[in-house]
């Protein structure tokens, strides 16, 4: 899916790299059930599963017609290319592999390494005639009529980086991306962050110089700038010339900090972040169409209240600059066109919600609501004000010409216009199986709109660049990765790969069950899944774990056939894993996800335990008497509040960097709370703080030292109100971990979660 | 003896546990826990806090039970105990006064001043003050002191001994009391106490000057004081962390560590008057601790103590009011180290000068026990006073008229027992003036003739008697009760003598059990650990430290406490044991210790063995988990250190010198690279606010055993600091919980 503003606050934990068949499991005190040790290896195997699925995905590299590609398959000991006929399907080899390495002998002098293609990259020049490749540090041309390989003068490293985007910085909160220079469209410029200031760099000669020079600390400018401060892929915007960009420059000084500690410095250091709390000071951002040439700085007129600016990209002829301006509140949107030599706007679009337009909800995010049509005369919108997402077209003076899609489902994304043949590409939820993810299409000018992908699941397709045809990667819960090949009108051509599971058959995988069962309200259907043991006897009794994410942005539940690592890994110690999304989410529509509106904290846990409850009322295996429940950030917050508003159905939970008062929380639940001063009463009922004394069960505290999401200080503020309640309390603290763990903190989190649902859940 | 049947519920009334359900006999150990944490209420009266009056050799002292309260005056002279009102006549004549009958039963007050030589009694009563005539037993109202006047008059805190545990510090009274030198913005300032007018002495701007009244000292004739200047140039600064505004707040508070920059203690003298303060000369002042000693008697010089950062020099320097230059008066080294921070005596209580204002007193190790030594003002050693191979702990008094110098000492045959001894200032007549095994703590009369002695052993509950100088017995003028201690099924704890590891070392040690102790059951075994080289860890006297190590026994452990070799109060060689050393040998020494004890005790079971301690009592916690794990399977550590580098410069140089003199040293004394070791389970509490221990010491351990994959426990105690003051039955109850959890006493003794 197209890219945008990248958004995670609240990212869900993610089982990285755990290396199968290192059982390190030195951290676990306990002794469990007499199997323990076979149990303990299934959690390892079971929450690396994805890794043993082989096969069922390819990248594509388009040719030159825009519709044959070719890819690579297979490891460094086996890779083959393979090019695709996109009219029949056809697959042949690109390079024949015991030609390609009998001529590298003789050009290395010697035989190449590995057993297939020895270079897992390699380029198709031009006319398709010869590829061009790396090998041990030397450049060399193939000709593809011969194989004769001729070794080609080796761009020096520093010619060669000069075309790399360089990393400015590293991502500044956990998990962000890491902020690299902007290239240029004429690619001859890279505009980059330094001393405060924007500065190019010239692709030519490697010369610097400063774009801007009045920026200083705390009132700097940046190519990735956000009124609330989160890191985003880059704001600022070359002009289709390459001689202006539009970019912003933030005034952080009345925006809070909130100090990291170093604690393990020879003598403590303290690292001070600009933390924007909920109701507190923004950043004031203004944005400006920087000269290249004159460096003249023509400001955009925006306005100047609290809210959050972003621009979208230039019309193709360069005389507007479109931009996306978001209230503070999260009620209004406005698509802004700024004349490209006054800086004077106008409004395209001017979207209104009663509750809160899209939030920080990332499928779609608001800043992905807009999509140009090539021609740049107009643009397609999406927008929720029927209470689904549904795609309208509008002419560039923001006049609608046409309503695309309409039904009780929600549009989730555009997937690609082909504006030639007219066609609009684009997810939805459109089935009965409310979560599967399909591809449609339908016509800008009117033509209804059909499904172009088959198999219940999740599909992710790549358009060729003529639009012919697209590669659909789809699987669901049961069903491993494949890749098919489509006609643009949906119809099979190839099915070009499917993923082996031998080694998951194997271990005795099973795929996880999906359930559905009513929210607290009686009629609402909420959705689900249950992982079970593999060794799962329906005759026995099991202990129940939830895992937790509920917060408002994000479906949790896996779907797809890779995303229920976690959920089978804590199965493989005897548990039964339930996951679910409850009322207040995404994905299904205005009136579900509003549910959540003003009320964060409030119909959560009890729409979770209400399901448990069902679950268990059919399946006699469940035992409610032992019920855990984890989740990390809003997660680790939901846990928390399992923990104190329902004690009597939850037991034990780990909170991983949880959130434990809204009011000590990032701006970015305003989106659903509004603002501290205009909701005193839903900030107060969703800090757990004051129902620390409910906590009635087992809790364990887990947070980074360095975390600037959920900031550190809520896992202490939550200390202190369970010893001020005089509740007892379990805590792991990470020293110089950030709100996404590295792989060691993570597997000792893991070993310690596992330890503790076994200890205190006692699985048979 | 089982606890249900014996005791009942009677002694248990006040608990919940029992009136709610006299049968529950799980519970009951809980509710002796409970009970004798309470210990120091159960203990009553045998304590007296003398008032001397004015003929130097009587007081007075109040009796106070809650409902009848009785002044008794104690005449030594004629051995005489009386009540010193007549109770009856002076409540009607109060009530006459009042218009009322007055509260409670005996007397209503506790506390008076005299007033007119001692002929009238100032006293406070609802609200108002009042004047009794002693012979009239007439009572008139008193001129009111208003809250202001008393608060003129009388030192005000400067500022709490936070955030590190130290006493709370109060405003210095001049001599003559007309003036209170305090401090304002790290200025020095002076108060008087006739208008409450406060004036600056100093007016240093700079942030890292900062002037004390801590140990600040008057000269005889007020006009001068002499007080330290601390100047913070280049010292580090640690973090305190106010997690719980609204906003996090980091607050920065100096902490040298080892090897750090030292602040440098200048010692000025301020002309009240002319308010210039003249530098003594301290020579350049980096890498030096100081003391004020005090100005002798005629206000001629003030003694100042300079002790090298490596502990290892001690110079006397007498200072010149006027033009602060100084003179080298005497000299003490070591090739190890000199007192260190021990307390007993602390270094600078080294120096003891005499009245006559032409000699002083010092107390030194030179000989490998610590001795008394009288040396004139010029350096020059005049007599040794004491010998033997005992330590002298502190000077308590000296009589020049009478000849004498009264002091502590561990001199007898039970070696921790602190008796009065005193010594002819010509060497001769070193005599023991108290009786008693155990503690004794004396008040001396201000005629230097009679002392009030109050001892206690861990066996035998407080007394209270008067004896001459001479050492004569007057009067017992108080014995604790502890009826109530009784009804608990109390029993005596055990002291014990073991050998170190080295086989031939005595160690002292205190041993206590459950009151329903049976020697045919097996009981868990926790041991309460210090291990600092500065402090005798197991307990001398009756009452309890806060650790109450009776009660965690009740809940059906073994208690067991120790000192071991390197800890101080038995001489050089003994405490020398840990320089460059510590955290080398004292695991060794306990687990040692332990097997020696429960050698001969099969009801000890040593495959149960918990440990826990605060500070270096936590290093040493963590240090036996990761260093004799095979030993210790459960331990808790309240405010650890993990790491010597982390730590206090003052706190380790002495004891490990330098970093560059002792790499190694430096290095095995840290735990963090030994968190692999860990075996048993291991918590760590700690508190936010902490900089003598710095919560950072935690947070490293916590980082190595994460690194080491070894799972741990923790509690963190928000804007908490090295004392948990706020939070104490919290963390009782974890400790409680935590043994009880993991080591597992007996069934039906406890239930969490």
């Amino acid at each position: 899916m197209s890219g945008g503003r990248r958004v995670t606050p609240v990212p869900r934990l993610v089982a990285i790299g755990v290396a199968l068949g290192a059982l390190g499991s030195a951290a676990t005190a306990q002794t469990p059930a007499r199997d323990s040790a076979a149990r303990e290896r299934a959690f390892w195997q079971f929450l690396g599963y994805p890794s043993l699925v082989k096969g069922g995905a390819l990248t594509p590299r388009w040719m030159a017609d825009g519709a044959s590609f070719w890819y690579v398959q297979g490891g460094p000991d086996s890779a083959v290319a393979y090019r695709v006929d996109p009219a029949t399907g056809a697959i042949t080899p690109l390079l024949d592999v015991p030609r390609t390495r009998r001529a590298l002998a003789v050009a290395l002098g010697h035989d190449p390494p590995y057993r297939g293609l020895p270079f897992a990259d390699l380029t198709l020049l031009p006319e398709e005639k010869a590829v061009r490749f790396t090998l041990e540090g030397r450049d060399f041309l193939l000709a593809l009529s011969d194989y004769s390989i001729t070794p080609v003068p080796t761009q020096p490293t520093a010619e060669r980086n000069r075309y790399v985007p360089q990393v400015v910085r590293p991502g500044r909160y956990g998990g962000d991306p890491d902020l690299k220079e902007v290239l240029s469209p004429d690619r001859r410029w890279f505009a980059r962050d330094q001393d405060h200031n924007i500065w190019i760099r010239s692709t030519v000669d490697g010369r610097m110089e400063p774009l801007t020079t009045d920026g200083v600390a705390d009132w700097e400018w940046s190519t990735s700038v956000n009124s609330d401060l989160s890191e985003t892929d880059a704001t600022a915007k070359w002009s289709p010339d390459g001689l202006r960009l539009a970019v912003m420059k933030a005034d952080t000084r009345n925006v809070a900090r909130v100090p990291l500690l170093h604690w393990l410095k020879p003598t403590e250091e303290v690292e001070w972040r600009p933390y924007v709390k909920a109701g507190g000071p923004m950043a004031a951002v203004d944005l400006y169409i920087v000269d290249l040439l004159s460096k003249r700085q023509l400001k955009v007129d925006v306005g100047h209240a609290d809210q959050y600016v972003i621009p979208i990209s230039w019309v193709p002829d360069g005389s507007e600059l479109l931009v996306y301006r978001m209230s503070r509140d999260y009620k209004t949107l406005d698509v802004l066109a700024a004349d490209a030599r006054t800086g004077a706007t106008r409004i395209l679009v001017h979207e209104t919600q009663k509750t809160f337009i899209k939030g920080i909800s990332s499928l779609p995010a608001w800043t992905q609501l807009f999509t140009p049509v090539g021609d740049g005369k107009r643009f397609l919108w999406l927008s929720e004000r029927d209470g689904w997402d549904h795609l309208y077209l509008y002419g560039m003076d923001g006049a609608l010409i046409r309503r695309l899609t309409s039904g009780a489902f929600p549009v989730l994304s555009v997937a690609g216009v082909d504006e030639k043949q007219g066609w609009v590409y684009f997810y939805a939820h459109a089935e009965p199986r409310l979560y599967d993810t399909h591809l449609y299409r339908v016509g800008l000018d009117g033509r209804p709109a059909e499904r172009l992908t088959q198999g219940s699941g999740q599909h992710a397709v790549v358009l060729s660049p003529s639009n012919n045809v697209f590669i659909d990667t789809h699987s669901s819960l049961d069903r491993p990765p494949a890749v098919e090949l489509r006609s643009a009108g949906g119809k099979l051509i190839k099915v070009l790969a499917r993923a082996s599971v031998d080694s998951l058959t194997a271990l005795g995988w099973k795929a996880p069950e999906e359930f559905v069962v009513k929210a607290a309200d009686g009629a609402t259907d909420l959705y689900g899944v249950i992982v079970k043991p593999a060794d799962f006897d329906a005759a026995r009794r099991y202990p129940v774990i939830e895992y937790i994410y509920g917060g408002p942005q994000l479906v949790n539940m896996p779907r797809a056939f890779g995303q229920s690592a976690m959920q089978q890994g804590f199965a493989q110690l005897g548990f039964v894993v339930v996951t679910l999304d409850a009322r207040g989410t995404t994905e299904r529509g205005k009136a579900f996800q509003d549910v959540v509106y003003g009320n964060f904290g409030r119909n959560e846990i009890p729409d979770h335990a209400g399901a448990l409850k069902q679950l268990a009322a059919a399946r006699p295996y469940m035992d409610l008497g032992r019920v855990g429940i984890f989740g990390g950030s809003w997660g680790g917050y939901m846990t928390v509040r399992a923990m104190v508003l329902a004690p009597d159905v939850y037991h034990v939970g780990v909170a991983r960097y949880p959130v434990g008062d809204l009011y000590d929380h990032w701006s970015l639940i305003e989106a659903y709370m509004g603002m501290p001063q205009d909701n005193r009463a839903g900030y107060d009922y969703g800090s757990s703080l004051r129902l620390a004394g409910n906590l009635k069960g087992h809790l364990l505290l887990t947070h980074g030292t360095n975390d600037v999401n959920a900031t550190f200080s809520a896992t202490m503020k939550i200390v202190d109100a369970l010893t001020r309640a005089n509740k007892p309390y379990d805590l792991r603290i990470f020293p110089e971990e950030s709100h996404a763990f590295s792989a060691a903190a993570h597997r000792y989190w893991l070993e310690t979660t596992k330890s503790y649902f076994i200890e205190h859940l006692r699985p048979e | 003896m089982r606890i249900g049947s014996t005791i009942g519920c009677a002694a248990l009334a006040a608990l919940p546990v029992c009136s709610r359900a006299q049968q529950a006999a799980p519970n009951h150990r809980d509710a002796v826990y409970r009970a004798v944490l309470e210990f120091p209420s159960l203990v009553k009266g045998g304590v007296v806090v003398p008032q001397w009056m004015a003929d130097s050799s009587s007081f007075w002292y109040a009796d106070s039970m809650p409902d009848r309260t009785v002044i008794y005056r104690v005449d030594a002279r004629k051995n005489e105990r009386t009540p010193l009102f007549d109770t009856p006549r002076l409540r009607r004549s109060l009530a006459s006064a009042l218009g009322h009958e007055p509260p409670y039963a005996g007397l209503p007050f506790s506390a008076f001043t005299f007033a007119n030589a001692e002929r009238s009694v100032r006293f406070s009563l609802e609200g108002r003050d009042w004047l009794l005539d002693r012979d009239s037993y007439q009572i008139t109202p008193a001129a009111a002191v208003t809250a202001a006047e008393r608060e003129r008059t009388t030192a005000q805190l400067v500022r709490r001994g936070f955030p590190t545990t130290g006493p709370d510090l109060f405003e210095v009274a001049s001599p003559d009391r007309h003036w209170f030198a305090t401090e304002r913005s790290a200025n020095l300032w002076v108060r008087s106490a006739l208008d409450g007018r406060a004036e600056p002495l100093t007016r240093d701007t700079a942030k890292t000057l900062v002037w004390s009244v801590a140990g600040a000292k008057w000269a005889p004739n007020g006009l001068r004081i002499a007080a330290i200047r601390t100047n913070l140039t280049g010292v580090a600064v640690v973090p305190i962390l106010h997690w719980l505004k609204p906003t996090e707040e980091v607050e920065w508070y100096p902490f040298t560590k080892v090897g750090g920059p030292m602040p440098r203690n200048e010692v000025y003298l301020i002309d009240v008057l002319r308010k210039e303060p003249v530098r003594v000369d301290l020579g350049s002042g980096a890498d030096n601790y100081v003391s004020i000693v005090g100005w002798l008697p005629d206000g001629s010089e003030l003694l100042v103590l300079r002790m090298s950062r490596d502990f290892k020099r001690l110079d006397l320097l007498a200072a010149n009011p006027v033009s602060g230059a100084t003179r080298l008066v005497l000299t003490e080294s070591s090739d190890t180290f000199i007192k260190g921070i021990g307390a007993n005596p602390g270094w600078a209580n080294l120096v003891t000068p005499l009245e006559d204002g032409k000699r002083l007193v010092l107390i030194s190790e030179r000989d490998g026990w610590d001795h008394l030594y009288l040396y004139d003002l010029t350096g020059t050693l005049i007599k040794r006073l004491t010998s033997g191979t005992w330590p002298v702990l502190r000077v308590i008094a000296t009589d020049v008229k009478g000849g004498w110098v009264y002091f502590t000492g561990h001199a007898e045959s039970r070696l921790y027992d602190t008796h009065v001894y005193r010594v002819k200032l010509d060497g001769t007549g070193f005599a023991r003036l108290t009786e008693g095994n155990g503690q004794h703590h004396a008040v001396f009369s201000p005629s230097k003739t009679y002392f009030v002695d109050t001892y206690s052993s861990i066996d035998r509950p407080p007394t209270t008697e008067v004896r001459s100088v001479e050492g004569k017995l007057v009067q017992t003028i108080a014995r604790a009760t502890i009826d109530s201690l009784k009804a608990l099924g109390w029993k005596e704890p055990e002291e014990y003598i073991v050998k170190a590891a080295d086989g031939t070392t005595d160690l002292y040690g205190n041993l206590y059990k459950p009151f329903d102790f049976d020697p045919a059951r097996k009981y868990p075994v926790v041991e309460y650990i210090y291990g600092g080289p500065q402090t005798v860890n197991a307990t001398k006297t009756f009452s309890q430290a806060w650790v109450a190590e009776q009660a965690l026994a009740q809940l059906g452990f073994i208690v067991v406490v120790v000192d071991g070799r390197g800890t101080p109060e038995r001489g050089r060689a003994f405490q020398d044991f840990v320089y460059k050393n510590f955290g080398r040998n004292e695991i060794t020494d306990h687990v040692a210790a332990l097997k020696g004890v429960a050698a001969s005790r099969p009801y000890m079971d040593m495959s149960r063995v918990g440990i826990y301690g605060g500070s270096w009592g936590g290093y040493m916690t963590v240090r036996a988990m990761v260093t004799a794990p095979e030993t210790y399977s459960v331990g808790i550590a309240t405010f650890p250190v993990g790491d010597l580098y982390d730590h206090a410069a003052s706190a380790i140089e002495p004891y490990m010198g330098l970093i560059a003199n002792n790499r190694d040293g430096y290095e095995h004394g840290s735990s963090l690279r030994m968190a692999g070791n860990l075996k048993g389970k291991l918590l760590l509490i700690g508190g936010t606010n902490d900089v003598n221990a710095t919560f950072s010491a935690t947070i490293k351990l916590v980082d190595a055993f994460t690194r080491a994959n070894r799972p741990y426990d923790l509690r963190v105690f928000a804007e908490q600091n090295h004392s948990l003051a706020g939070v104490n039955d919290y963390w009782r109850a974890t400790v409680r919980d935590y043994f009880v959890k993991y080591l597992k006493p007996e069934a039906g003794s406890f239930s969490p």
